[in-house]
């Protein structure tokens, strides 16, 4: 089974100019823990995901890669302090969040087993790209996984 | 052994082609260093310089031995959480002044750097101190270059506490009493004359608000604490491998059998209820984070340097340096102290140190035997210890600060360390030149 036999061919985006308040409150209300980043252009930039805002409310020690900090049961946590991290963040553009391990992709033409090892290793949704543009064209998540199956 | 009678000079020429060489790359920090090391000793083998019994034996299994222990201890006792512990704990004494904190963990790094390998502290100081500084909303530089300085300065305190010492210790077979006997004191005089410039460059930037510092005081040290058997056992071990080095002259028992003896019982302990299945992956665990990098690059490099000596290139140096220098010895202490400091600062100092041993060791008969070269090896381990503090290339520490550093978003450039810490390690040099002077010549 190809890809495009199941993807989702008018995915929910973001532009790579909008700014993270934004961004996190599609993640919110569209209840989804990944949302494909595309520039002007519709090339594809990135995953805006969970982790981009989890990275902002752990300590910088938590996510060092390597010989991070491993448990922070010792730590004092506030709601209040977590709402700033946010709000400090809000304003910049999303482009500033993306990270290196955002970028794996498959094509329409790529196997649906290429698109379950990405979303195993790298979260819920996978972004299908054209070969040629690296334009968006799709998304493949978990849940039209599943439903192929039924 | 290949002797220079059958080799003559080109087993001189080929040692010290391949360890210059293989120096060089290590330098330019384009490969690994283990690799080339165990290169060079494979190169020096083929080229029948040595053959493979000579150079083994010219690995010293003492200083490997002791580092592997220690290695595999720390890696133990950090999974209880107990370093966390300590530096918060530490933290929280001084009501979290930014600069009561700034003591505090620079005093728990050069304590923990005497105690254990200095790369090992700071992996497990950075990033509470990251942590920290980040709660108390200032700058973490500050907070990290005063423990990359610590954990150097506190490294020479002991036998134990930096390569170079367990080497000097291990060659040339001075206990570990002596090295606390003759270093501690210069190196606590160092520490509390290096905070001073510290303070006066950092007293007006450091300052944090009552909340941030109320956040801080909020942590709860004990919870860092996640297995309090494995405590327990880990600091069970630890005192009695301390005590171990401490009784070494009474009991005859060389560093790396205390320190593999320890490992060993601590492995014991921390696997005695577990099933053959767990204990497979824990001990594997602990046996995979053991800086094997290290341990080659020693391995090789012994090779490299017994390759220098077996063909005579040591000695001839030697007598170079004794000509030079005329045999006064005030005089070849001191350019023993301040050479090892300046190269140290750009180069690895565990190289320089291993070549320097041997040539040391052969200058016995020039300054009246063995007790005769006692401050030359006081010399050579101030000097490579505290010379490393210089630039931020110049000891292992310093660039795994920097790489966390990095990675927290925090990063510790070239030049900007060199201007505040270059003049440090001058001072620092200069009060083991006093010291030396004053107690040795």
């Amino acid at each position: 089974m190809k890809v495009a036999e199941i993807m989702n061919r008018a995915p929910l985006s973001l532009r790579d100019d909008e700014t993270f308040g934004s961004a996190f409150e599609r993640l919110r209300d569209a209840q989804v823990t990944t949302i494909p980043v595309v520039d002007a252009d519709g090339v594809y930039e990135g995953i805006f995901d969970l982790k981009d805002i989890w990275r902002l409310l752990l300590p910088r020690a938590a996510h060092l890669n390597r010989n991070s900090i491993e448990d922070l049961s010792f730590v004092s946590s506030s709601l209040d302090r977590m709402k700033d991290e946010i709000s400090e963040a809000a304003p910049l553009p999303i482009r500033q969040f993306l990270t290196a391990d955002d970028l794996p992709v498959v094509y329409a033409d790529s196997p649906v087993q290429q698109a379950i090892l990405l979303i195993d290793k790298y979260g819920e949704t996978v972004a299908v790209v054209d070969r040629q543009t690296r334009k968006l064209v799709g998304t493949v998540s978990a849940w039209q996984i599943l439903d192929a199956l039924r | 052994m290949h002797g220079e009678t059958a080799y003559g000079w080109s087993a001189a020429w080929l040692a010290t082609g391949v360890f210059v060489g293989t120096y060089a790359l290590v330098i330019s920090d384009k490969l690994n260093r283990a690799v080339l090391a165990l290169l060079g000793a494979a190169l020096l083998i083929l080229c029948g310089v040595l053959n493979q019994e000579a150079a083994i034996r010219g690995i010293d299994f003492n200083t490997i031995g002791l580092l592997l222990g220690m290695m595999l201890i720390v890696n133990i006792t950090a999974k209880s959480g107990v370093f966390q512990y300590v530096a918060i704990w530490s933290a929280k004494r001084v009501n979290a002044q930014p600069l009561g904190v700034l003591f505090m963990l620079s005093m728990v790094t050069a304590l923990l750097s005497a105690l254990l390998d200095n790369v090992t502290t700071v992996l497990l100081v950075v990033p509470v101190t990251l942590l920290i500084t980040e709660e108390l909303k200032v700058k973490a530089y500050p907070y990290l270059i005063a423990e990359v300085l610590c954990s150097n300065i506190g490294g020479t305190a002991t036998l134990i506490g930096d390569p170079p010492n367990i080497m000097i210790g291990s060659l040339v077979g001075i206990p570990f009493n002596d090295f606390i006997y003759h270093l501690t004191p210069v190196v606590i005089v160092v520490l509390l004359v290096s905070a001073v410039p510290f303070y006066f460059l950092w007293r007006t930037e450091l300052v944090a608000s009552e909340k941030a510092r109320r956040r801080v005081m909020e942590f709860e040290e004990r919870e860092a604490i996640h297995d309090w058997r494995l405590l327990r056992q880990a600091l069970f071990v630890l005192a009695l491998v301390l005590t171990g080095f401490f009784t070494s002259r009474l009991t005859h028992l060389e560093p790396a059998t205390v320190s593999m003896g320890g490992a060993a019982l601590l492995l014991l302990l921390d696997n005695f209820r577990k099933s053959a299945e767990e204990q497979g992956a824990s001990v594997q665990k602990a046996f995979a984070e053991v800086e094997w990098v290290t341990l080659m690059f020693f391995a090789g490099l012994f090779i490299l340097v017994h390759g220098l000596e077996a063909s005579g290139v040591i000695r001839a140096m030697a007598e170079k340096l004794l000509a030079a220098t005329q045999g006064d010895r005030t005089v070849t202490v001191l350019a023993v102290l301040w050479g090892s400091a300046f190269l140290s600062a750009f180069i690895d100092n565990i190289p320089f140190v291993a070549a320097m041993i041997p040539l040391i060791k052969s200058m016995a008969p020039a300054f009246g035997g063995e007790q005769g070269l006692m401050p030359l090896w006081w010399a050579l381990s101030l000097g490579a210890c505290l010379g490393g503090n210089g630039t931020l290339v110049g000891a292992s520490a310093n660039l795994v600060v920097a790489g966390l550093a990095e990675r927290a978003g925090q990063p510790i450039k070239f030049v900007p360390y060199l201007k505040s810490c270059f003049g440090l390690m001058i001072l620092s040099i200069l009060v083991c030149h006093v010291y030396i002077y004053w107690r040795y010549l």
